[in-house]
């Protein structure tokens, strides 16, 4: 009896936490678009599938998905195989900054990209000088291939991260063994590499692809108004375009609905494929690497020549626009031109903008890790007992219930912010403009990750251990403490960082349930914007990389070093 | 294919892998490599695969440097203590992997066993895209035939035993006609009656293809039973090179004659030798007879082995190990013994030509 | 076993006790306004609060703001119908209010009950029923940088504006998202009319660069260099006298902002006091600094600088509200695929 009780309650909380944070109030909300004056109706449902213009807008959804997707796999897949294979300065430091990306607001990436990219941009000015053009040379922005390469800015970091954990745990022996079988490293990375790092490569492209599938300010910012999503219209009917008959409200949901289902399906496809990749072989040799830099002497080998023009090129896409804010908050355009100045940081320090939102940057600073702090802190136990639940007990319907529990993952920010915005609305829950809502809907959009990141890892750890753990005594929690937590650990620091991460990125939620004096980092970055003060957003998003650059090396520090306990 | 070593030194970061390892492995010759775990075999193996390169010295192949030559255009065949069978590919893709970068001489297309059915099989068997024609299917076939596997074509690797996923390895890393054979430890994961039998099927798969080879083992007793030559090294260092005879008989350091089988190292005036050191072997000791020399000692232990029992004697504080047939007479332990020992049976160890390794 | 889950219950517990630390829900003596992000970003917000909480003593207004002004509207209307906002004041852009209107949202005010309203110019009032009571207007024009385009260069009329040489060199508001990128909307069809709008915005879309979802953002691009033109306000220059009004076929359309009561407010009276003191010369004055817009009360002094920078565009237009708030709908759904079709 005992027994039974402590189990069941230790699945019910979490799960009662997530119907009344997530389910209720998602389903809540789609359920306007199944209703038409308080009955069942398809009528919204309907008009969305079949629409023309709707129709084009899943279409191209989908399609700009793929794309980002193939992208963002282009440009990471080098990175991973640089990780893997080469040494250089600093490169632990790199491998922490590739998550920096995350935590961008979408409107400072948009101006970086303008800034770097756009007609009267860097690289443009650059390349009209050198070649004497009057018209900019590269078109990126404001089109699909500006929306494709800041999916890819975002994304790229996911497809490297996945892809270089598979590549260490892959026996360099596969890859010897075909070498001295006379495979050219070409052959090698085709026939051996390729397949066998193929399961972690697809979940981490799915993975992007949902993503990608449901960003919406990149596709409206750096795209601009010719491009529509999914996304994109659930914003604008939800959002901007409300009207009595709350048609446009209902076919937002509706939207929502075909949505979500849509990128439920590549989430459970996803999922396959990540249960696929926890069947392989644990690595028993470590990997040899080498310096990537050995000389001059490199540039004359043309493999090597092209990994450094990939260098160049990530550089310039990952580096660039963090680079170009950079620049932007240190220049004043004044009559006599533009010069440098500090300006814009003693502006965003001086605690002028008390009755605005009641926040100062560094309010907002301190805001915004405690919230990442407090929704890491509900999200790991939550995500623990989850991931514990789907790697341990077999039971038929595991991957559905492991699909729903990734619906937050599939959700876009803006559904998730409206449904909150209703459900802690409502008597029972009147949480708006509290920080508890903040961390809440925080908590709900970070714990897959952490299940995400244990469920493998879970799933390759030798039942053994724990067998021989209780063999000797050890009852079953304190088998779980001591012996699989400890070789979790690498995993479930991953997932916190990642989750923190995206704690700190999160806008649209924070935005809709703060209220004055609980504004994060984004959130300010956001209000800066709409202001005429042109500086202090970028000085605001260059202050947001610089902590959460801080913070995301630290926690990796840290991390490793309660590893080596 | 003669393989030549020479001057070969290896740092990893502070610590030298190896040190000066000079080595000349002729054509068709079996050398077995043998030394403790971690005394840097492995790295030269690699440095002949090419997959590492040495930071001074040069690797000949017929004389011809290698410096430089990447694994693929090397010519070696190579298998691994885990085999890394490719999990993904069938047995049949697996073997004609190499096939596909190193084309071999077509097999004539006699009217073997099997017939067009067979072809056809094999052809199915081929449909991983890996091979092109029935030529090199009736290559995989010949190695597996020669490995005696043949029938396992379609199998994945994790449905095949240990001893069997060695032997794929094997028709694997001989299917392009390597003229270098590698093997690193290739017998380390099985158990003991299997490395028994395979090592004598590698030895005889060697000899039928007259194949160089360089074995790597960490087991001086598989080495001195498959080998033409036995190198034996020590951390960073080529102690002696010289057939099983001589590395058992005559060792040229002291490390060499612990390191290979078992043995009594004496002081010389134990046996009146005019040398510091003298070793001999436990079955050149008589028991309690009439002999150069004469120890009495305490038995301490012993260890049955079926045709014969080995004895630790206590003689004056100082172990010896003594072979002695099994049927010869009631020993027990605590029974007192007379070792005999011939100064012929003496050998005389060469004192080190350097300080010994440390550990 | 039941002590494991009561600790990951503490856990949660105190992650939930660690946000309510910081959780500061006092109603009661509240005045909510929502506004728009931009009222609250540079506008006179801060003033307001500091001199309303003065003169009323044991009051504090809270200013909501997450969005612009169509999307606190909507944030509006989804806490209505979820289980009543907060909210007291409205503060926002007119072409909202005749769908407000049909919401029920807004009480209407008597002219009385605002005393200040009596400087108010009678063409701001565009609402018989005085659900809104305006407090500052100003015109959408084409602003144009004048260090990147001559005064000759200069399109004229709507119609020069789709010739070629202008490629790319527009930038404009998403008429979905953005108040200005509507009205610039209704301005093309209070030109071509309900027949011929979508004709023309379909040859005006080479000369325009992008479609950008906010003003700010479009802004910026602007002041970046990335095109000479933009869609903005007839006061920009008072702000940097490098980008000039330019005003096509003479027009320039009316912005008008306006300040509503919400319905089932708890404070009646206080939000009316609000309003009169939103109209007050005080801080009407204040409104050209912070909102680079025309104060509505006649009666505030205009800064001396603005009878230079502040264009008042011959032939101010707009579209009736109850025309408006026929078809909106339906002109935000064609345009929409106009522009994201090409059909």
């Amino acid at each position: 009896m005992r027994r039974w009780g402590g189990e069941q309650l230790l699945l019910a909380l979490p799960m009662l936490f997530l119907v009344v944070f997530f389910y209720g109030p998602i389903a809540n909300l789609l359920r306007e678009g199944l209703t038409k004056d308080g009955a069942f109706s398809l009528e919204f449902l309907w008009t969305v599938l079949t629409d023309d213009y709707f129709r084009y807008v899943i279409l191209f959804t989908l399609w700009q998905a793929l794309l980002s997707t193939l992208a963002s796999i282009a440009l990471g897949l080098p990175l991973a195989f640089i990780l893997t294979h080469y040494d250089f300065p600093l490169k632990r430091v790199v491998r922490a900054l590739t998550i920096v990306p995350f935590v961008l607001p979408a409107i400072t990436v948009a101006l970086g990209f303008a800034l770097l990219f756009g007609r009267n941009g860097y690289l443009n000015q650059f390349l009209m000088n050198l070649f004497g053009l009057s018209e900019p040379p590269l078109p990126i922005m404001y089109s699909l291939t500006g929306i494709v390469l800041a999916h890819a800015f975002y994304n790229a970091p996911i497809i490297t991260r996945t892809v270089h954990a598979a590549w260490e745990r892959l026996d360099p022996r596969y890859e010897e063994s075909a070498r001295a079988l006379g495979a050219s490293r070409f052959f090698v990375f085709k026939d051996i590499t390729l397949p066998m790092i193929l399961p972690g490569l697809l979940s981490g492209a799915a993975l992007v692809f949902i993503f990608c599938f449901l960003s919406f300010p990149i596709v409206l910012s750096v795209g601009g108004g010719r491009f529509s999503t999914i996304e994109v219209e659930i914003y604008t009917r939800v959002v901007t375009r409300l009207d009595p008959q709350l048609v446009n409200y209902k076919i937002g949901a509706a939207l929502a609905l075909v949505g979500l289902v849509l990128s439920l399906a590549v989430t459970y496809l996803y999922l396959r494929l990540q249960g696929g990749l926890a069947r392989q072989t644990e690595q028993l040799r470590p990997r040899s690497t080498a310096p990537l830099f050995a000389g001059v002497r490199d540039l004359l080998y043309p493999t090597k020549l092209l990994l450094w023009l990939y260098v160049l090129c990530s550089v310039i896409l990952f580096v660039g626009p963090v680079l170009a804010i950079v620049v932007d908050s240190l220049r004043e355009e004044t009559a006599e031109g533009a010069r440098w100045t500090l300006r814009w940081y003693s502006y965003i320090f001086t605690p002028n903008y008390e009755a605005l939102v009641g926040d100062s940057p560094l309010r907002a600073i301190i805001n915004s890790l405690s919230f990442g702090l407090g929704a890491t802190a509900i999200a790991v136990p939550l995500g623990l007992i989850f991931a514990y639940v789907i790697a341990r007990l077999r039971w038929a319907g595991r991957r559905l219930f492991d699909t729903l529990l990734m619906a937050p993952l599939a959700t876009s920010s803006i559904v998730l912010a409206f449904a909150l915005l209703r459900a802690f609305n409502a008597p029972p829950l009147r949480l708006v403009g509290s920080s508890t809502a903040v961390i809440i809907a925080h908590a709900v959009i970070i714990f897959p990750f952490i299940v995400r990141a244990l469920v493998p890892i879970l799933e390759s750890l030798d039942v053994r251990l724990t067998e021989m753990a209780r063999s000797l005594g050890a009852g079953r929690f304190r088998a779980l403490r001591e012996i699989e937590l400890p070789l979790v650990a690498t995993g479930l620091i991953a997932g916190a960082v990642f989750a923190f991460a995206l704690s700190l990125g999160e806008m649209s939620a924070t935005l809709m349930l703060a209220r004055p004096g609980l504004s994060t980092m984004p959130v300010a970055v956001y209000r800066f914007l709409s202001q005429h003060s042109l500086g202090a957003p970028s000085a605001m998003s260059v202050v947001m990389i610089a902590v959460s650059a801080i913070a995301f090396i630290l926690l990796e520090r840290w991390g490793e070093r309660a590893l080596r306990f | 294919m003669r393989v030549t070593v020479k001057d070969v030194t290896k740092r990893f970061g502070t610590t030298i892998a190896l040190e000066n390892v000079s080595l000349d492995v002729s054509d068709g010759e079996l050398v077995a490599l043998v030394g403790p775990s971690g005394c840097g075999k492995t790295t030269l193996l690699r440095l002949i695969a090419g997959f590492d390169a040495p930071d001074s010295g040069d690797i000949l192949f017929d004389g011809r440097s290698m410096l430089g030559v990447p694994p693929e255009r090397r010519g070696v065949g190579l298998v691994f203590q885990n085999y890394a069978l490719f999990p993904h590919m069938t047995v049949f893709q697996n073997v004609a992997y190499g096939l596909k970068f190193r084309p071999t001489p077509l097999a004539p297309f006699p009217e073997r066993e099997g017939g067009p059915d067979f072809v056809w099989t094999v052809c199915r068997a081929a449909k991983g895209g890996t091979v092109s024609g029935p030529g090199e299917a009736w290559r995989v076939r010949e190695l597996l035939e020669l490995v005696g596997l043949a029938g396992l074509e379609d199998r994945m690797p994790s449905e095949l035993s240990a001893g069997q996923q060695q032997r794929v390895a094997l028709a694997r890393a001989l299917a392009p006609n390597p003229k270098v054979l590698l093997l690193d430890e290739p017998l380390s994961a099985l158990d003991a009656k299997l490395r028994e039998r395979l090592r004598l099927e590698i030895k005889r798969i060697q000899r039928a293809l007259t194949i160089t080879t360089l074995y790597v083992t960490h087991d001086q007793e598989e080495a001195l039973a498959v080998a033409d030559r036995v190198a034996v090294m020590s951390i960073a260092h080529l102690e002696q090179i010289g057939t099983p005879q001589e590395v058992y008989n005559a060792p040229a350091t002291e490390f060499v004659a612990r390191f290979i089988g078992r043995g009594n190292i004496l002081p010389g005036e134990l046996v009146g030798a005019d040398a510091k050191h003298v070793l001999v072997r436990p079955e050149r000791i008589r028991l309690n007879q009439s002999a150069d020399h004469i120890l009495a000692g305490k038995i301490i232990a012993m260890e049955f082995a079926g045709d014969a029992v080995w004895l630790h004697v206590d003689v004056s504080g100082t172990a010896l190990i003594v072979k002695a047939r099994s049927l010869d007479q009631a020993l027990h332990e605590g029974d007192v013994v007379h070792l005999g020992i011939n100064t012929s049976d003496c050998y005389i160890l060469p004192s080190d030509r350097r300080s010994p390794p440390t550990r | 076993m039941l002590r494991r889950a009561a600790l990951v219950a503490l856990f949660i517990g105190l992650g939930l006790a660690w946000g309510s630390s910081f959780a500061q829900i006092s109603e009661g003596s509240k005045l909510v306004v929502y506004t728009y992000e931009s009222f609250v970003a540079w506008g006179p917000a801060k003033f307001i609060k500091t001199e309303f909480e003065k003169q009323h003593p044991g009051i504090e207004v809270e200013f909501v703001a997450t969005g612009p002004s169509r999307a606190m509207f909507a944030r509006l209307v989804n806490e209505r119908i979820s289980g009543g906002t907060p909210a007291d004041l409205f503060l926002g852009e007119v072409n909202d209010v005749p769908r407000a209107k049909k919401f029920g949202l807004f009480t209407p005010l008597k002219p009385e009950e605002i005393p200040n309203l009596r400087s108010v110019p009678k063409d701001l009032l565009l609402d018989p029923d005085l659900t809104i009571v305006p407090y500052e207007h100003g015109f959408i024009t084409l602003v144009y940088d004048s260090t990147k385009l001559k005064p000759e260069e200069l399109p004229k009329t709507f119609e020069d504006l789709t010739k070629s040489q202008y490629q790319k060199k527009l930038i404009v508001q998403n008429a979905l998202t953005s108040s200005v990128g509507q009205s610039f909307l209704f301005w093309t069809i209070y030109n071509y009319g309900e027949g011929r709008y979508l004709d023309y915005w379909r040859r005006l879309l080479p000369s325009i660069l992008t479609i950008q979802p906010g003003w700010s953002a479009a802004y910026k691009l602007f002041t970046k260099g990335e095109a000479p033109m933009i869609v903005s306000f007839s006061t920009d220059e008072c702000f940097d006298a490098r980008y000039k009004p330019l005003l096509l076929n003479s027009q320039g359309y009316r912005t008008i902002f306006g300040a509503s009561v919400i319905k089932g407010t708890d404070n009646p009276k206080l939000a009316r006091e609000f309003i009169n003191f939103l109209l007050s010369p005080e801080v009407q004055e204040k409104l050209p600094d912070t909102e680079v817009m025309f104060p509505a009360n006649s009666q505030a002094k205009i800064p001396d600088q603005w009878r230079t920078c502040a264009v008042i565009p011959p032939n101010p237009v707009i579209i009736p509200l109850e025309y408006v708030a026929e078809n909106a709908d339906r002109w935000l759904d064609e345009w929409a695929r106009l522009v994201v079709t090409g059909r």
